[in-house]
Order: structure tokens, then C-alpha cells, then sequence
């Protein structure tokens, strides 16, 4: 009886060609949506984590283990007393390209003209060239171990009008709070296309931080890149275990842990885009109903017919589910034919960003090619939601049908 | 002739050093008594006043508050906006170490950091919360001009905003006209010129100061002391940040 049902309600779904191509639509353009959505959201956020990791986090950093709780109010009294040794304690830790301590704290840098507030990075540039990619882009010389030397961004250098070459101050607080000034000159300017960054952070030797923060052999964080982001969990089991044994006042957090702001904006980011599919089924489920219960109307004597032949209510209710199930099924497959190129081209290709030009002004770090990411998880969602809704939209008018009394709806008919 | 040029530099170097001859009296002792006075006259012990501040800055519109303040001590002041309107009712509280800004519209006041400048200010809330000087300098005085002598103070650690701050003091009167805040690297972060100075429970204090940023371009904050007068007592809870709502 089953696979009779089955066969009724296939025939169905083929019998009215347009009303049946409707619904496959609906099904078709809403799996299309969702995996687009999906992997565009998934590959942007990708993307921007891979770009922070480049350019500011590293795989993991090293702190004080007070630190991390106060971090955003770059406390200097938090340090880690000689660096370098800790650095030469990890240094052999599997994975690990490359680590080197730095100096971070907020400061003011001037063209004795007009000032504005920075963070100042004191790195060894030499070091760092392994492990971020600031340093990739530069206009001028690279900094030196020591000196009064500035890498600045370029959107920074264009709103105080600087090159290399030109004389700045800088101002900061050192550890005991207090004020300190200092010559320096512009040694090079960097270009990442990322405004936001380019405008407030600039790169000072960290000799050079130290003697401006009254730091001498100390630094706030050391950074840490790995050959490849998927080591992290394996590199920070191991770096922990060395910390704890040899320098118990320091912790290690990885990218994520350094990132939360960036997760937390990822998973809203993420829900919106499940409310979008939340709506796209409610309208699916919408059209589903309206369709089927058309469909239940204008095929009443025909189900007048099917219970008089012998059809009991579940078997007619079956049959008009079975043809929603259908309906759903081949709109997914239609679906995923439809997306399968397209999801191929911006999983493989992406899309090709001139970031100095488009996204340079965004809030976030972008790459020049934004790819989406598609997960075969996606795919069967997408598929399975939408053939839930199907089935669901279909129950009422299956319903409907079902409860037609036979003698009203052969009194219409057989067609 | 090499008479003559040795006879001009000797000439010189005396007119130069009477012009800068320090008078006996102006010993180490002297200077600590005098950074004493002058500390008494810059931070009243407890006071009600009113006082106009404006931040001028090239290419922007100055930026312009009055306040009123109430003191008790040299590390506990209270001061509330009462004008422009849109800030009016906010507060400002320094207490020790701790300073906290309480807006109406938040619940609970905020704590605010040292370093950060005061209300678009050259000010830095730090040298707000600033509480006397003596404590944490060495005074020396090193020149004089005529009545006016400078007094250089030395931070006697690291933990003080400033590493040395250069003041002219006109001794008669025992009030600063100026002074110079360096950096620990030796450089001139800031300057100070203070004028109008007044008799205000029977010390002379100087009712107008200028703040001028050096390291930037044409950036300064006026304040006009307008009315100061001495309290008997200012209760306690008005310098309890939990309180700063009443």
C-alpha cells in the first residue's frame, strides 16, 4: 500500500507540471540561499581570522597570567620579566615558526603640529617578519634593533603628513605612570588595507619601547606563529607545559581566546543568518500549504473517489504528505544543482578584493580573495530543513483532504 | 687687542653671573619652604569655588565648561558641570588616587584613568588629581630674576607624573607664574602660566591659569578662577563616589 501511495503521489507531483515546478522553486531558491549565506559568512569570518592572525595575533601569545583579565587597559606593571628566555625555553616546541617578545601601550604621537592617540608596538621587526605580515608592504627602511625609529601606517602618515624621514614625538606613561616624550623619526610606513589599523597602531624597536615605557629587559607579550593554524591546540598543550614548569607567572591563550570579541560578533553574525533562514522556511512552508491546499481543492472528487474505492483517511493524509516530501526532495536537488557551480567557484576561486581600494575602510581586516566555506554539513542541513518544512506545509491540507466527506466530494464530479 | 677681548669676556661673564647670582638665602631649605607655600596656595584645604574652563584647538571650536567645585583637603575635590546644558549635572570626583565621573543618565559613576585627558582638556586627569607637590619633589632653585626665582623640582622616584617641573615663583608674592613639566626623558611636555593672583583666605593665589600642550600646535586650556571662598566643613559623603548621585 505504501509504495501504491508512493507511486500516486509521485504521478501527482508530475501531473500538474507548473504548480509542482512552483513549489520545487521555492524549495530550490531557499537551499541556494542557505548555502550561499552560509559558506559567504563562514569564509568572511575565515578570512578575518586568518587576516587578524597575519597581522596582529599570531597563533598564540604568552602573557603574565594577571594580564589577560585587564589586557584592554595595556597594564605595564603585568610584564614578563626576561623574554628572551622564555623565548629560548619554546623556541623548540613542534610548530613553532617563530616567537618574540613585545612591548604594548598606549600612546600619542605628534608632528608638533597636531597629535593623535596610537598603540605602540615595541617589536623586533627582524623576528616578527616570521610571524605577522605587517611588515610585508613597506615604504622606506625597516626599523633597527634600537633608536628612535617609527614604522607607521599609511592611513596614519597621510592624516599627520609624514614620510620617511619625518621628525615625530611620541608620548607615553612608563610603568610607574609617568609622563615621558621622545624624539623619533619616521623609518618606513607600512600598507596592510586596513584603515582602522594603519590609523592607531605604529612599530617602535623594542629597546626603544623599553627605554620609553622605563622597562629595561621586560615586555608586555611574546607572540607566537605556527606553521599552520590547525597545530594551535597541540603548540599551546606544549608551550603551557614548559610555562608551568619553568616560569609558573606566565600563561598561553591562542587566537581564539585572543579573538573572543571577534567569536562573539561571528556567532550574532551566525544567528542572523539563521533568522534569514528561518524566514526563507516560513515563506517555503507558507507556499507549501497554499499550493497543497489548492491542490486538496481541485482534486476533491478525486479523493472523493480514492475513499470510496477503499483509501481510509491515513492512507489519502499519507498521499498528499508523500507528494510534499517529494516535492521538497527534488526543490533541495534542484537546489544544490543550481548552487554546485557557484558554491565550487567561491569555495575554490573566491572572490578577487582589491582590499587597498574596497575594504580598507572596513571595520574589520579583510583579504584580497574573500572565499566562502562550505561544509558537507551545510549541505545536508540546507537539504534537511527545507525538506522538514515540505513535509510540515504539506500536513494541513493532507489533512484537509483526509476529512473530505466522500458523498459531498463525489457529488463534484470525477474529472 | 687680546686685552681688550679678555677684559669684554670677563665683563660679560660678570654681568652675566650678577644677573643670575642666587642670593644667599635662597638655600635648599628655602626652596622646600617655598614649594611648601606655594603648594598651600595652588590646593586649599576646604574651599567652594567656580571656574570657567576653555580648551582652544586649531581648526576647532573651543570647548567650554564651568564647574563648580568643592574641596576639602589637597586630594578630595568634587566638581559639577553647570554649564553647557547638555553636560550640566554630570560630576566629577577626585578622591586620592581615584577619580570617577557619575552622568545622570548612568546609573553608576565611572571610573576614570589617570592619563586620560580632562574633558577634552590639555589637562590630564592626572595633574587634576595632582594633590601638592612637596611630597614628591626636591626643589633647588637654581636662577633668579630680579623677584622672580625658578624653582626646579626633582620626582624623588619614578611613580610621579612628571620627572621635573621648572617654576618661576615671584618670591614676593609666593605664587608661581609659571611652570614647565618634563617628561623622564628631559623633554618640556607641558606649561603652565598662572596669573591674576588674588588674596583668598589670606594667601595669595593666582585666579587664572593657562595649560599649553607642546606637543601640540596651538593647543591650550584656559581656566578663570571666577568665585573661591573658604568653608568651615563640606560633609564627607559629598566625596563618596556611591553617594554622587544625591
Amino acid at each position: 500500500m505504501r509504495t501504491q501511495l508512493a507511486g500516486i503521489a509521485l504521478r501527482n507531483v508530475f501531473k500538474n507540471k507548473r504548480r509542482s515546478i512552483l513549489n520545487m522553486m521555492t524549495f530550490a531558491v531557499s537551499v541556494f540561499v542557505l548555502l550561499m549565506g552560509l559558506g559567504m559568512v563562514k569564509g568572511q569570518f575565515n578570512a578575518i581570522y586568518e587576516r587578524i592572525i597575519d597581522l596582529r595575533t599570531g597563533h598564540l601569545k604568552i602573557y603574565n597570567k594577571a594580564y589577560p583579565a585587564v589586557k584592554s587597559t595595556l597594564p605595564l606593571d603585568l610584564a614578563i620579566d626576561d623574554p628572551n628566555a622564555v623565548v629560548l625555553a619554546i623556541k623548540n616546541v613542534p610548530h613553532i615558526k617563530g616567537a618574540s617578545p613585545r612591548l604594548i601601550h598606549d600612546g600619542l604621537i605628534s608632528n608638533m603640529k597636531k597629535k593623535t592617540g596610537v598603540l605602540i608596538n615595541g617589536v623586533d621587526e627582524a623576528a616578527e617578519k616570521n610571524i605577522l605580515t605587517v611588515y610585508n608592504n613597506i615604504e622606506g627602511s625597516p626599523l633597527p634593533v634600537d633608536g628612535g625609529q617609527v614604522l607607521i601606517g599609511r592611513a596614519l602618515a597621510k592624516i599627520l603628513d609624514l614620510k620617511p624621514g619625518s621628525p615625530v614625538l611620541l608620548f607615553s606613561q612608563t610603568v610607574g605612570n609617568m609622563n615621558n616624550l621622545v624624539d623619533a623619526g619616521v623609518s618606513g610606513v607600512y600598507s596592510i588595507g586596513f584603515d582602522a589599523m594603519e590609523k592607531s597602531e605604529l612599530y617602535v624597536p623594542l629597546a626603544f619601547a623599553q627605554r620609553l615605557c622605563d622597562m629595561e629587559n621586560k615586555a608586555t607579550e611574546i607572540i607566537i606563529r605556527l606553521d599552520r593554524t590547525n597545530s594551535t591546540a597541540e603548540a599551546k598543550t606544549a608551550v603551557a607545559a614548559i610555562l608551568a614548569a619553568k616560569f609558573p607567572g606566565l600563561t598561553v591563550v591562542d587566537w581564539k581566546e585572543e579573538n573572543a570579541d571577534l567569536f562573539e560578533l561571528a556567532k550574532a553574525k551566525m544567528s542572523s543568518i539563521g533568522t534569514f533562514a528561518g524566514i526563507l522556511l516560513f515563506l517555503s512552508f507558507f507556499i507549501i500549504v497554499n499550493t497543497m491546499t489548492m491542490s486538496v481543492f481541485e482534486r476533491t472528487p478525486e479523493v472523493g473517489t480514492l475513499r470510496a474505492i477503499g483509501f481510509d483517511r491515513k492512507n489519502v493524509r499519507d498521499m498528499f504528505m508523500m507528494e510534499g516530501f517529494f516535492l521538497s526532495i527534488f526543490g533541495v536537488l534542484l537546489g544544490y544543482v543550481l548552487a554546485a557551480p557557484f558554491i565550487y567557484y567561491l569555495n575554490v576561486h573566491g572572490l578577487v578584493l582589491d582590499v587597498m581600494k574596497v575594504a580598507s575602510n572596513s571595520n574589520m581586516p579583510m583579504t584580497d580573495v574573500l572565499k566562502a566555506y562550505n561544509t558537507p554539513s551545510d549541505w545536508i542541513m540546507s537539504g534537511l530543513v527545507c525538506i522538514i518544512a515540505g513535509v510540515l506545509g504539506s500536513y494541513f491540507p493532507a489533512k484537509m483532504a483526509s476529512d473530505t466527506n466522500i458523498v459531498k466530494a463525489l457529488q463534484r464530479g470525477v474529472r | 687687542m687680546k686685552k681688550l677681548l679678555l677684559f669684554t669676556v670677563v665683563m660679560l661673564l660678570a654681568a652675566g653671573a650678577g644677573l643670575f647670582a642666587l642670593d644667599a638665602k635662597f638655600d635648599k631649605a628655602y626652596a622646600e619652604k617655598l614649594l611648601k607655600t606655594v603648594d598651600k596656595s595652588l590646593y586649599p584645604q576646604i574651599f567652594k569655588s567656580s571656574l570657567t574652563m576653555t580648551t582652544f584647538r586649531n581648526g576647532r571650536e573651543p570647548l567650554a565648561y564651568k564647574y563648580e567645585i568643592y574641596s576639602k583637603g589637597a586630594d578630595k575635590s568634587l566638581m559639577k558641570i553647570v554649564s553647557p546644558a547638555r553636560d550640566k549635572g554630570k560630576k566629577i570626583l577626585l578622591n586620592g588616587d581615584n577619580l570617577w565621573m557619575y552622568m545622570p543618565d548612568v546609573s553608576r559613576p565611572i571610573r576614570l584613568s589617570r592619563k586620560q585627558a580632562f574633558m577634552g582638556s590639555t589637562f590630564s586627569n592626572e595633574d587634576l588629581a595632582s594633590s601638592g607637590w612637596a611630597d614628591n619633589y626636591n626643589a633647588e632653585i637654581t636662577q633668579q630674576k630680579g623677584t622672580l626665582i625658578l624653582l626646579v623640582l626633582s620626582a624623588k622616584n619614578r611613580e610621579v607624573a612628571y620627572a621635573k617641573i621648572e617654576m618661576w615663583i615671584d618670591d614676593n608674592a609666593k605664587v608661581p607664574t609659571e611652570a614647565v613639566y618634563f617628561g623622564l626623558s628631559g623633554k618640556a611636555i607641558k606649561k603652565m602660566e598662572f596669573s591674576n593672583p588674588q588674596t583668598i583666605g589670606g594667601l595669595v593665589r593666582p585666579l587664572d591659569m593657562k595649560m599649553v600642550d607642546l606637543i601640540e600646535e596651538g593647543a591650550y586650556t584656559e581656566v578663570k578662577m571666577l568665585t573661591m571662598e573658604e568653608l568651615q566643613s563640606v560633609p564627607e559623603y559629598m566625596f563618596d563616589q556611591s553617594q554622587m548621585g544625591r
